[in-house]
């Protein structure tokens, strides 16, 4: 997702740590007290300069709620701010990792509209929350190079389910 | 939630009007102090036409606007204009279909845009759309005794960035400021849940006369923030009306009438929409259709008509359903479903939707109201009258620009809340180059191609350097309106170059200003005739008062033979449209004749009035 913020920033505006665990309620209760704070329509009396803030406050925090309430996106992000590089230094997958998610590819296309589509769509979910599982222990441990390929590896098993689902 | 009463007397200081500018009909409603409350007129009208007609070339009558224009349509199709909201911001190209079906001249302008021809002038969407609000605000005006400048407009929330600033310009045109362009689901989920007590996913659909929105929100402690938008500026009642229309003309064609007669074609959608609104209470309408001095007989039953719209229904719940998985809801999590828009009356939507959602629509919302009502609401928080409302909006459609290749990179994402703003680098692909173009796209697709352009810029005075070197940092920020803006700068010199955004589908900042220039030129028989409707209402109210009061006073015999005369002469002159300075010399006498009995009048209508109510 395109976004202007750097990884600690995003976190920074919640006056969060880096972090995977977020209690989504509470995020969004934050945010829209916030946003309260900052929207240009609680200041239409403003001056152009004041406007000019505001309105770069406000974009700030929607792009940075709109990162952190996916739970993939704060991954990279809380990587990225706890070591920056690391996504890149970790992008080289394992081609026996890469032959199986080939093949995930192939049978998503394959069964997608037909019956057998519903039985895959269960496998690649639990593969996904696997994936997050793998993640999230890895980040607890302070292995962030093994949480960053868990979350690259996790992209094939999304996508998979993505395209078995989608009825572009 | 709608009180049909005229708003308080003591309105606050600065009044901003609420103004739902539909394809239809358009409306306002403005904050009360116990709410927003619409504006209707001395016979208790809402809705205003949203059709403009001009007289014959040579008289030199203003257009008419709103039902005296409508009452127009079969005299002069051709000079009546309707819709219009259809065709802005657009291109001749985009329209060329659907002005095939309208009864009036639709031309390409300067850059393919769509224009309005009638005699040898071209009128823009833009100035027709003009005087619908400058109608609506003169109401309005008339309505609250105070003038009117700021305005909050709203529009379908899928209307791109092009057809958002042409309502803008429209605004600017009529000499109103535009506080906000507001999203019309948007604002009707404000109109739904300004009492409180709503909290929870709500889902409003949206069919009007010529579109179709549906957003998903949730509304929360008074925050109403949009989590998805989807929909479609061309579709909406007026193509269920093309459905019946179709039906008659091959049945008035085939018993041999004149098809391409404008004449023709306008009563056939007349007879069409009048067929339409009888079939959401009926299983069978019927009626009469007077061409050439033949009459043609119609008929059609609930069941074929359903069949005939059923493909366009089932548009709006592909819609919805891409809507609901944007904003990652499943229908079993909504807590209500608001209906809005004239055309969610007809029983197939209803139905479809129900059996989507699995919910019943809420029956509170007055489908007709509800996007003004919020428009006020929002007025009133622009006002700075409301602080416990918060409305977090959505970009309806991606943004981005051109790369290599003709492919859109993406900067804003559909459904980003705004304010949104994004910053990417891009460079050079030739050694030496100075300036780079950049398209700027809206729309999914990948392609530049398959998504809409909205404007191109040249960035200049970037420093000859290898191709790849220079960095150009482009941000997008889509403001609280949902109107994008655009900045470059070359990052390693820190020029910011100069750039201009040309709109590709609306005005330029020269043609806006030169229309305003034209409309000054204009401001002054524009201020006589305003003067004359103003004249016009004030002696229609002064006869309709004094014989109410003449009805209700005890006065000598003599006194009444007077006044009676004076209101005579009055309503005749107002039926024979005379010079306005005999209607202002006929007002002033029954002002003197009435000024002598008004004390008597006064008094005795109290007595009167206070011995008829009831003791308690």
């Amino acid at each position: 997702m395109p976004t202007s913020l750097e990884p600690g920033e995003v976190f920074a505006l919640f006056e969060l740590e880096p972090t995977l665990d977020l209690d989504l309620d509470a995020l969004e209760r934050d945010y829209l007290r916030r946003s309260r704070d900052c929207h240009p329509d609680h200041h239409a009396a403003a001056d152009p300069d004041r406007m000019v803030e505001l309105l770069d406050r406000s974009a700030r925090l929607n792009d940075a709620h709109r990162l952190l309430r996916d739970r993939w996106q704060r991954a990279a992000l809380a990587l990225e701010a706890r070591r920056p590089g690391v996504l890149e230094a970790t992008k080289n997958l394992d081609p026996m990792f890469l032959m199986d998610a080939m093949e995930w590819a192939e049978s998503s296309a394959e069964a997608r509209g037909s019956a057998a589509a519903e039985d895959l769509r269960q496998r690649f979910e639990v593969r996904v929350e696997e994936s997050w599982s793998a993640l999230r222990l890895a980040f607890l441990d302070g292995d962030l190079e093994g949480a960053a390929t868990c979350l690259h590896q996790s992209k094939y098993a999304r996508k998979a389910l993505a395209d078995l689902v989608s009825d572009e | 939630m709608t009180a049909p009463a005229q708003p308080d007397a003591a309105a606050p200081p600065r009044v901003v009007l609420g103004i739902d500018l539909g394809t239809t009909n358009s409306l306002a409603a403005v904050q009360g102090r116990s709410g927003p409350v619409v504006i209707r007129d001395s016979s208790g009208e809402a809705l205003i036409p949203s059709v403009v007609s001009f007289a014959e070339p040579g008289t030199d009558a203003t257009p008419l606007v709103g039902s005296a224009a409508r009452a127009r349509v079969l005299e002069a199709p051709s000079r009546t204009i309707h819709s219009i909201k259809r065709l802005i911001g657009r291109s001749g190209d985009d329209v060329a279909e659907e002005a095939s079906r309208l009864p009036y001249p639709v031309v390409q302008g300067e850059r393919g845009l769509a224009r309005v021809r009638i005699d040898d002038h071209d009128w823009t969407p833009e100035e027709l759309s003009a005087l619908i609000l400058g109608h609506v605000r003169d109401r309005a005006a008339a309505a609250l005794s105070q003038p009117i400048e700021d305005v909050v407009i709203t529009v379908p929330a899928y209307f791109d960035d092009a057809q958002r600033q042409a309502t803008r310009h429209a605004a600017e045109l009529a000499g109103l400021k535009c506080l906000r362009i507001v999203n019309e689901p948007t604002a009707a989920s404000l109109a739904y849940g300004i009492d409180g007590s709503k909290d929870g996913t709500v889902l409003v659909y949206d069919l009007g006369g010529g579109t179709f929105d549906v957003s998903i929100l949730r509304i929360q402690d008074g925050t109403f923030r949009v989590l998805s938008t989807a929909g479609d500026t061309h579709l909406g009642g007026d193509d269920f009306d093309a459905c019946i229309a179709e039906r008659l003309l091959q049945s008035v064609g085939a018993a041999g009438a004149e098809l391409d007669d404008a004449y023709v074609r306008q009563a056939i959608r007349k007879s069409a929409e009048a067929l339409k609104c009888q079939l959401s209470t009926e299983d069978h309408a019927a009626l009469e259709i007077d061409l050439d001095g033949t009459s043609h007989r119609f008929e059609i039953d609930r069941p074929s008509f359903e069949e005939s719209i059923a493909p366009l229904v089932d548009r709006t719940l592909d819609c919805t359903r891409r809507a609901l998985r944007d904003a990652e809801v499943a229908t079993g999590n909504l807590d209500a479903v608001v209906l809005v828009g004239g055309s969610t009356r007809v029983p197939l939507v209803r139905r479809r939707i129900e059996e989507l959602t699995g919910r019943a629509p809420e029956a509170g919302v007055d489908p007709d109201l509800a996007v003004a009502l919020g428009a006020a609401i929002q007025a009133d928080v622009l006002a700075g009258g409301n602080r416990s409302l918060l409305l977090l909006d959505v970009v309806p459609l991606s943004l981005g620009i051109e790369t290599m290749g003709g492919v859109v990179s993406k900067l804003i994402l559909r459904n980003a809340t705004i304010p949104s703003s994004v910053t990417e680098e891009f460079s050079t692909q030739v050694d030496g180059q100075t300036a780079v173009d950049i398209n700027i796209y809206q729309g999914e697709r990948e392609r530049a191609a398959d998504c809409r352009m909205l404007g191109a810029f040249k960035l200049r005075g970037i420093p000859p350097l290898p191709a790849g070197l220079p960095r150009v940092a482009v941000t997008f920020l889509v403001d609280a309106d949902g109107v994008l803006r655009v900045r470059a700068k070359e990052q390693r010199t820190g020029i910011e170059a100069s750039i201009q955004v040309v709109p590709s589908f609306g005005l330029t900042r020269d043609e806006v200003d030169r229309m305003m220039r034209d409309s000054i030129l204009h401001a002054v028989e524009d201020m006589c005739a305003r003067e004359g409707i103003e004249l016009r209402n004030k002696a229609r109210a002064m006869a309709q008062g004094t014989r109410k009061a003449l009805a209700m006073a005890d006065l000598p015999p003599d006194q009444i033979w007077s006044v009676k005369k004076g209101v005579d002469k009055l309503e005749k002159l107002l039926d024979a449209s005379e010079p306005l300075d005999q209607l202002r010399a006929a007002v002033d006498d029954l002002s003197k004749r009435t000024a002598q009995i008004a004390d008597d009048v006064i008094s005795s209508a109290v007595a009167k009035a206070l011995a008829e109510e009831p003791t308690s």
